[in-house]
């Protein structure tokens, strides 16, 4: 595999880069759903944050890369034995292909091991390898919808159940989903939306000075890899502190009461259905607050969030020409007022 | 390219090779050509440039064959995993030919460019775009997203092109050695960003193909940077065909305003600030600081400049042909109605396994069962030798069983909406609210909606079939009402969208939606007589085809007219003389359950 594309280095695009950053910082906001057309950076940035994050810890030969410090007894492969040896690797980032079945996606019976040496085994799929990293999908709008059924219903359990070809066992599966689609080519279904925690859209900067520095710098990546990181490694390494920080100081930041209050009040101005939206803004704030390194959520991070975290969620009226972003703004600017 | 004569584009396809053999890896190539003599002399000359020789992709080319995967048979026989290596893993550094690519479907193709950027020595790619101009279809959006070139290779004067080529083994090889001292100065890039948005085209990859290709170029032609021919048929090949729109000269502040500003002075737009190339998200190091701003600025000016007195003059009306090919581009695989891989599970069937099917272990353990004893494997009990080989099930190629399903093919609702005479704007409201309501409803089931509009002397693809809301409100939003009834080129048209959507797989409704009085002929003629006559065929034709309608007349009063056409379409007739959304989106749906 060729070395990523330094996260930092991506020009503009800041809405696509905070969902994913709070995504690393908080993985139960519940994935990441970017639109735009092709040729935005969607998988540069993708790839790029998961070489920015720090190895994390595996047990050794566990397939589905099992935390040692927080054994899984129920792991099919490592059954969570202690103590195990541990080794470092990578953050996983796992693409699923649109043409991927759903065997290749749940896992299925070993073939090799069936027909060879007859016996049953389970050969782990997609799923296993996303395992406490990120399970990228592009163009999830063209992606056969059992699938996207199935995709979100373990990326919410976090468990991926296999009862099929005689084979029954449940490992493991926490992953930030992160779809990305061109909504022109065909439109996700609303109840499909709303499963995906932050969501937004991305565009081509309309800037040729932007543009220019996108070309140039992604010319020079291409001309020298591995000078290009270098020079960004500075920029990469207080993002990852940055990163590092958040995430220890995410459980001690305070959730005020006017917060929370602010929250509701802003759901029920948009009418966004459930509370998941709530829920979801509410932990999206957080992630920001311990992104600035805050003390507590205060309103600059709610108003950061929720763009990101409810307009996806918004009731679609055919007949309101203005985007949904315009709408969470207007509500935004009553609630603050 | 239409515009250019076919020497010109003769000589393009030649440099295109040639660029593919210094950088091909880096850039690709779409080209529009059929199987025939002209695109063989082009391959001829393509293998004598890279003097190796080159891979052709079987279309339908299995999975497991093309990314590598287990191969069962040999497994078998072998008695231990025997894997096999991917095609496209093989052709490292290769040429891969992919004909017919306008049949890949879009998964497919996505997978294939997926796998291909894993690679490290990813092969190159040639698309050969086969697809005739009346089916109006073309290559997967993703797969001519990620081929730089896109050219079209001409049928005519091949014979005296390919003989004194552009570019020769010399040339070619030291070009393949200077590829990396070839220096992008930083008005070239300027002005390909400026071209991008000039032209529309949001994808910066394509950008990025644009100096890959110039700087291939200019390594050809032996410069030291790269120079204005070189970016000119950069951009000719890989952004003009990706233009959404046309760079209208007054229109455009960046080109206009800085190169001649005395001529601009109420321009609203101002020029971007050049001071500060550097935005304030932008973290400031790490950019090389240009010295030479303000020269640099004249001079990348000019340089978009001469680059669009290149445009060929035929642009606007090709841009719109490729628009409207862009729209349906999916990609096809035929009509399926048994899938390999979803749907209700129908029974197995014998077969070879190749990544698109599933083997059904039980089924396959099952029908090997019966002749262990004559394959000679010795049951476990009576066996006392440990050796797995004689343990070891014996599994014959012929015991393979296939799992099939079967799933319910999509469907795509076709309306053919008269917009002529008097009623044209209440109808086409109608018809619109019935499109939208079609298409809420197709979050549920999937289906495709497309809208043909006629009016006047002709009918046109108003809405190509799709499944997005933002798309069909945009398409629908201002269509014109008013004039003659062409119904006949209307039937015609339909017929052909829904033959085109046989082919993608999808099952195809026409919904007409008029008052069945034709009173113009298909050469755009008046006379009622002839052209009831011609409708009529027409419907006729639709009708022997066995593509299912549904005619809804909405003449205030009913008429043997509407009656008779829809007689001859063999279509369900349901007059509506007020042709409510409400009601025809309702008709539809049952039509279609």
């Amino acid at each position: 595999m060729s070395t990523p594309y330094p996260f930092s280095a991506i020009v503009a695009q800041a809405g696509m880069t905070q969902a994913l950053l709070i995504a690393a910082v908080e993985p139960r906001i519940g994935g990441v759903l970017i639109l735009g057309d092709r040729g935005t950076g969607k998988s540069t940035a993708v790839r790029g944050l998961a070489a920015l994050l720090p190895k994390m810890a595996t047990v050794k030969d566990c397939r589905y890369h099992c935390d040692p410090h927080t054994p899984v007894p129920d792991c099919p492969s490592c059954g969570g034995q202690q103590p195990a040896k541990s080794v470092q690797a990578p953050v996983p980032v796992v693409d699923l292909p649109l043409g991927a079945s759903e065997d290749r996606i749940v896992g299925a019976l070993d073939l090799e091991q069936a027909l060879v040496h007859g016996r049953k085994s389970f050969e782990p799929g997609l799923l296993a390898s996303a395992h406490r990293g990120f399970l990228y999908i592009d163009e999830v709008n063209l992606l056969e919808d059992h699938l996207v059924d199935l995709l979100l219903d373990v990326a919410a359990s976090g468990e991926n159940v296999v009862e099929r070809e005689g084979l029954s066992l449940r490992h493991p599966a926490r992953f930030v989903l992160v779809g990305s689609g061109n909504p022109e080519e065909g439109e996700l279904r609303p109840q499909l939306l709303d499963r995906f925690g932050l969501a937004v859209d991305v565009s081509t900067p309309q800037d040729v000075q932007q543009r220019m520095q996108v070309i140039r710098r992604r010319t020079e990546f291409e001309d020298d890899p591995a000078a290009f990181v270098r020079r960004w490694q500075r920029q990469e390494g207080k993002l990852r502190r940055n990163i590092l920080n958040a995430r220890e100081a995410l459980d001690q930041i305070a959730v005020p009461d006017a917060a929370l209050e602010r929250a509701a009040q802003l759901c029920m101005a948009l009418g966004t259905d459930g509370l998941r939206g709530e829920l979801t803004l509410i932990r999206a704030a957080r992630a920001i607050a311990a992104l600035d390194a805050a003390e507590s959520v205060g309103d600059e991070h709610l108003q950061q969030a929720a763009p990101l975290a409810l307009r996806h969620r918004l009731r679609r009226d055919p007949l309101d020409e203005s985007g949904s972003g315009s709408r969470v703004q207007r509500a935004l600017d009553e609630v603050f007022a | 390219m239409q515009a250019a004569p076919p020497r010109r584009a003769a000589e393009s396809a030649d440099i295109a090779a040639a660029i593919l053999a210094v950088d091909g890896p880096g850039t690709g190539l779409l080209l529009l050509a059929r199987a025939g003599p002209a695109r063989e002399a082009w391959q001829q000359s393509l293998q004598d440039k890279l003097q190796q020789p080159l891979r052709r992709l079987p279309l339908r080319c299995c999975p497991d064959r093309l990314y590598g995967g287990l191969d069962l048979a040999a497994t078998l026989a072998a008695g231990r995993p025997c894997m096999q290596p991917g095609l496209l893993r093989e052709s490292a550094g290769q040429v891969v030919l992919m004909p017919m690519a306008e049949r890949w479907s879009v998964a497919d193709a996505g997978r294939l460019l997926q796998e291909r950027e894993c690679l490290d020595q990813p092969p190159t790619l040639v698309a050969f775009d086969e697809h005739i101009d009346d089916e109006s279809s073309g290559v997967a959006n993703a797969l001519a997203e990620g081929l730089a070139m896109h050219l079209e290779l001409p049928e005519l004067g091949l014979a005296a092109g390919w003989e004194d080529a552009v570019f020769g083994p010399a040339e070619i090889a030291a070009a393949r050695r200077t590829l990396k001292q070839v220096q992008t100065p930083a008005q070239v890039t300027e002005a390909v960003a400026a071209l991008t948005v000039a032209l529309g085209v949001s994808s910066l990859r394509a950008a990025l193909h644009t100096l890959r290709v110039a700087r291939a170029l200019a390594a050809l032609r032996g410069h030291a940077q790269i120079e204005q021919a070189d970016l000119d048929w950069a951009v000719q090949q890989v952004l003009l065909p990706r233009a959404t729109q046309m760079p209208s000269a007054p229109e455009e502040p960046e080109l206009e305003a800085v190169s001649t500003p005395e001529d601009g002075p109420d321009q609203a737009a101002p020029p971007p600030s050049n001071e500060n190339p550097a935005q304030a998200t932008e973290p400031p190091s790490a950019d090389a600081p240009d010295t030479s701003e303000q020269a640099g600025q004249s001079e990348a000016q000019a340089m978009i400049a001469a680059t669009r007195a290149q445009l060929p003059p035929g642009l606007l009306a090709q841009w719109q042909i490729r628009q409207r090919s862009r729209q349906l581009s999916q990609g096809r695989a035929g009509a399926k109605s048994r899938s390999r891989q979803r749907g209700r599970p129908i029974g197995v069937v014998p077969g070879q396994p190749d990544g698109h099917n599933r083997l059904d272990v039980l089924a396959t353990l099952r029908a090997a069962a019966p002749w262990q004893r004559l394959r000679g494997r010795v049951p476990m009990a009576e066996s006392t030798s440990p050796s797995a080989a004689v343990n070891r099930l014996q599994i014959r190629r012929a015991d393979f069983r296939l799992r099939r399903y079967e799933q319910k093919t999509e469907t795509c609702t076709i309306f053919l909406v008269d917009a002529s005479g008097s009623a044209a704007l209440h109808r086409l409201a109608e018809a619109k609210g019935a499109v939208e309501l079609l298409l809420a409803d197709c979050y549920v089931r999937r289906d495709h909606v497309a809208v043909i509009v006629f009016r006047g002397y002709k009918a046109e693809l108003l809405l190509p079939p799709t499944r997005s809301l933002v798309r069909a409100k945009r398409s629908l939003a201002a269509v014109p009402g008013g004039g003659g009834t062409p119904l006949a080129s209307a039937l015609d048209q339909g017929l052909q969208l829904a033959q085109d959507v046989q082919r993608r797989g999808q099952t195809p409704l026409l919904v007409v939606m008029s008052d069945g009085r034709a009173n113009v002929t298909r050469t755009g003629q008046g006379g009622r007589q002839q052209a009831q006559q011609e409708a009529l065929l027409a419907a006729r034709r639709i009708a022997a085809a066995s593509t299912s309608s549904l005619y809804i007349d909405t003449a205030p009063f009913a008429q043997a007219a509407g009656r008779e056409l829809a007689a001859a379409l063999n279509a369900r007739y349901l007059p509506l003389p007020q042709a409510q959304s409400q009601s025809v989106s309702a008709a539809v749906r049952d039509q279609v359950a």
